[in-house]
């Protein structure tokens, strides 16, 4: 009778003899390849933006977008004078870790002067979708397919803009739009996570979390981010304020009392194996001034199709049925 | 092109088949194991790393996998119930044939189980060294290690015994001439 040790060498060795034999889809490496090169490019731009502010100035636009840039008062949150097209690409400065995918800016309104669907990602670049003969609007991005809109399932566009941000977990979050304003109010966020992460420590569902106490959507707080008898407490801190909050299962980043107050929030994990601590932290600019990247039409691609000529989306197992219902659900506001 | 870049195309052509069948033994099924080499590519290459060759960065990739597998398997449930909008992965790859019957005992077990029994059969990692990698006690690994055992063995028709220290088995099943 075999050992256990050698079922499983047997086992490897066929099997990894076998898809040698049949080949590796490249699409793999491909995939990672661009994943990878997105967060490089977040860290990235995130360094630029620490550096900038320190010195009084902001310069995260020219560094993420390389647009037309817009520069508006932090306090008023309006980039209105994107002159050219309405649209601002997500603050790659404010993602953390989050498992982010792009931004979506729906206008299907009936009474829309131009009924568009644009995609913007975090480094600029952006498109403009068409729909499919059912009228859905899909997407590829790294081989991954998304749903952008969904008639039939999705929620009604008629009467209402929406901007959407999707994640690569499948999972999004929206808000309504008037169709004109670029958003931007994730440009007075800057998430830092530090570089040495402990074991057990989720980043990319902590990030989504505390991007709920910034207003934006995301997930609320799940203790399996954190390794078995880990404490996390919510940190919110501003001139003369301090407040701390045990975070439990479920729970979005909780609401400062005085908002407009707030220079900093945080996720803070303790009672780590070792008895380490873990903060991940975003700060907003208050009073600065913002210099907000509007898309610029020379970035504009081709949306690759050939991915979704012939899929017929399928609904996951355990999702909403209801697409109104499942928005709502999964737009977690403190 | 990078450096990294070109050592993922690079890891991938060369080594993509070894990745993909030891993510198999962790996840059990071919197309779960191909995300999970995704991930542990990202992972691996997200952080400047001073990697100079396939093989060092095959080790990194694969010592990657099992907390990955381990944060995925625990945060999977509240995962899903927080997915929101449907979206369909590309079509699963089929299973290979070849060596399906240990991965397909090894699904039986519970991911945390799953994961103990690869480093510990395969990689032959110590129990100490496993409850160190996945921040466990060493009593809970074995304790995972005998019930997966127990379970394993009809399935794969292998032996029951093991000792939690690889080194003391070889030895002590000489001495007793058992095996």
């Amino acid at each position: 009778m075999r050992e256990l040790n050698d079922a499983l060498r047997e086992g490897f060795a066929a099997h990894a003899g076998a898809l040698d034999a049949a080949g590796v889809d490249d699409a793999i490496a491909a995939r990672a390849a661009g994943a990878v090169r997105r967060r490089r490019a977040r860290r990235a731009v995130g360094t630029g933006v620490v550096g900038a502010a320190a010195v009084g100035a902001v310069g995260v636009a020219a560094v993420a977008a390389g647009g037309e840039p817009a520069v508006v008062p932090a306090a008023s949150a309006s980039a209105s004078s994107c002159a050219t097209l309405p649209y601002v690409a997500p603050n790659a400065a404010a993602i953390g870790d989050t498992p982010y995918a792009f931004r979506a800016y729906i206008d299907l309104r009936t009474d829309a002067a131009e009924q568009s669907v644009v995609v913007v990602l975090p480094d600029g670049t952006w498109s403009r979708l068409e729909p499919d003969a059912q009228g859905r609007y899909l997407y590829v991005l790294d081989g991954q397919r998304y749903i952008v809109v969904w008639p039939d399932q999705g929620p009604s566009f008629e009467d209402k803009a929406m901007v959407v941000d999707h994640d690569t977990d499948g999972s999004a979050s929206g808000d309504d739009w008037d169709g004109a304003t670029p958003v931007i109010d994730d440009y007075a966020w800057t998430m830092e996570i530090p570089d040495r992460v402990p074991d057990g420590v989720d980043t990319a569902w902590l990030s989504s979390t505390l991007r709920t106490g910034m207003d934006l959507g995301g997930m609320g707080y799940s203790s399996s981010a954190v390794p078995d008898g880990a404490v996390t407490q919510a940190v919110v801190m501003g001139p003369g304020m301090e407040t701390v909050t045990f975070m439990g299962d479920g729970s979005a980043f909780p609401p400062a009392e005085q908002p407009e107050l707030v220079e900093s929030i945080a996720l803070k994990v303790t009672n780590l194996p070792g008895g380490e601590t873990f903060t991940i932290t975003a700060t907003r600019d208050a009073a600065g001034m913002l210099d907000v990247p509007c898309v610029d039409p020379a970035d504009q691609v081709e949306p690759d199709t050939s991915a979704i000529e012939d899929w017929e989306p399928g609904i996951i197992p355990g999702s909403s049925p209801s697409p109104d219902a499942s928005i709502a659900a999964s737009t977690v506001r403190p | 092109m990078a450096r990294w870049d070109g050592l993922v195309e690079e890891l991938m052509r060369e080594r993509g088949a070894r990745l993909i069948a030891y993510a198999a033994l962790l996840v059990g099924r071919d197309g779960d194991a191909e995300d999970l080499v995704h991930d542990a590519l990202v992972k691996v290459f997200s952080r400047p790393r001073r990697l100079h060759s396939v093989g060092e960065a095959e080790a990194y990739v694969r010592s990657a996998m099992p907390s990955i597998v381990i944060d995925r398997a625990r945060s999977a449930a509240s995962r899903r119930r927080a997915l929101d909008r449907a979206y369909e992965r590309p079509s699963r790859t089929p299973d290979v044939d070849a060596g399906l019957d240990v991965r397909h005992a090894l699904r039986q077990l519970s991911p945390r189980t799953q994961v103990c029994v690869v480093l510990r059969f395969f990689d032959d990692l110590t129990v100490p060294q496993i409850a160190a990698r996945l921040g466990i006690a060493e009593g809970t690994v074995k304790r995972y290690l005998h019930d997966a055992v127990a379970q394993l063995a009809p399935l794969l028709d292998v032996t029951t015994d093991w000792d939690e220290d690889h080194a003391n088995v070889l030895v002590e099943a000489r001495t007793e001439g058992g095996r």
